[in-house]
């Protein structure tokens, strides 16, 4: 006896009935069907296993709170890796901090005297990695005035700037510390006039 | 002259299949009628039993099935023949909707384990775990690979059951935005499935 097993149903009504929600009106026709068309019967089952996959991952996912990043999901060895690799660099950026922070309590200003000559002459010296004391030569200049000061590397780069007030013609100004390499030391009226110029060698430790 | 229709020679006229012919042999209690019935209905009842209340005890339950089908037809309490595949669904599902009543029942009268009830494990066997495994890692693969929106929709149909109609309003999609992430992510299954499956013959054949 041959069996005509009739129209199919399609995806979505397999969908459905795999859900549970299939009409009334469709659920008897849809059943009958599965009673005799065994291609069916095996789409059923592929959906069933689909749909009970599906709502288990979903599921986890939802219990396990999958982070996001920028809405695309980061794999926990990923996020875990991205933290790890966080956590060090914060470390070693924090300890070179501290580094820097211990070296600037411990170690005093280094006293340089600037002095202008004429001709050339050898560059003051200092020492890297402390902070400068520059005590400034600033005989034939304005007494009792302010005087900008700034600071520049060998290609004239400006590296700090600063005010000093001749007195007696003399000036102290605290320069930040400094990496090794030749430096200048610029001095200028208010009006921005260059007065002067000193020469200074830092040295590496 | 014989001019019987000689059993299993196809009869379909116009498409349609003679239920009323099968039915009439079964009335008459032939055996052949009772094998082709039995040829054309056990796996689909099988595959409705298994669905709606498990393995358990499946082919005793298929057996009764045929038995009060069988019955019930020379009987005649068949009165449309040609009804025959919505009579089979009907008694299926009173069958079902009975078992589950019964199991119930049997629960709530339980009192004491020590009665010796036997207790038997209604859960996957440990090949169907696995494979039930296999299946959630590969949807996960298949969420975890996309946008969170396209996973929101997703988690909304299959984990909250909500309607497509809910979805699209809630989350400002057309229904075709909605049928192409699901079918997107339905394929992808079936290409991840397939591909798990030809690595296994694979290494099977060594």
């Amino acid at each position: 006896m041959r069996i005509e097993t009739g129209r199919h149903p399609d995806e979505e009504q397999v969908e459905k009935y795999s859900l549970g929600s299939l009409s009334e009106e469709e659920a008897p026709w849809f059943e009958e069907h599965l009673l005799i068309c065994e291609s069916c019967q095996n789409r059923v089952r592929a959906m069933d296993n689909y749909v009970s996959a599906m709502h288990s991952a979903s599921s986890r996912i939802r219990r396990t709170g999958s982070p996001s990043l920028n809405g695309w999901y980061f794999p926990v060895w990923a996020r875990n890796l991205t933290v790890a690799t966080a956590v060090l660099c914060f470390g070693a950026v924090g300890l070179e901090w501290a580094t820097k922070r211990n070296r600037t309590h411990v170690e005093p200003a280094f006293a340089v005297s600037m002095i202008a000559t004429r001709g050339e002459q050898a560059a003051a010296k200092a020492p890297a990695g402390r902070p400068l004391q520059m005590q400034l030569d600033l005989a034939g200049l304005p007494a009792d005035s302010a005087l900008r000061l700034e600071m520049v590397d060998e290609r004239g780069g400006p590296v700090w700037r600063g005010v000093v007030i001749s007195h007696n013609s003399q000036g102290v100004a605290v320069v930040p510390e400094q990496s090794a390499g030749l430096y200048f030391l610029r001095v200028y009226s208010v009006s921005g006039q260059l007065l002067r110029e000193y020469g200074l060698e830092i040295e590496g430790r | 002259m014989n001019l019987e229709p000689e059993p299993n020679v196809e009869l379909a006229t116009q498409g349609e299949t003679c239920w009323a012919e099968l039915v009439e042999r079964v009335r008459n209690g032939e055996p052949s009628a009772m094998e082709e019935l039995y040829r054309v209905f056990s796996k689909g009842i099988r595959f409705y039993l298994c669905r709606q209340v498990g393995p358990q005890d499946l082919d005793d339950k298929v057996h009764d099935l045929f038995l009060i089908i069988t019955q019930s037809i020379q009987r005649g309490d068949l009165r449309e023949p040609e009804r025959l595949m919505g009579y089979v669904r009907t008694i299926v599902r009173r069958q079902v909707a009975a078992h589950i009543d019964n199991m119930v029942q049997a629960r709530r009268n339980q009192t004491d384990l020590d009665y010796g009830l036997a207790l038997s494990d209604l859960g996957p066997n440990p090949e169907r775990r696995v494979i039930n495994e296999q299946n959630v890692a590969l949807a996960m693969r298949i969420l975890n690979s996309l946008h969170k929106r396209e996973r929101e929709v997703l988690m909304r149909f299959y984990l909250k059951e909500q309607t497509a109609e809910q979805i699209c309003s809630e989350m400002d999609l057309t229904e075709t935005q909605f049928r192409l992430i699901k079918s997107r992510a339905k394929a992808r299954f079936g290409e991840l499935g397939k591909r798990r499956l030809a690595l296994k013959g694979i290494f099977a054949n060594g």
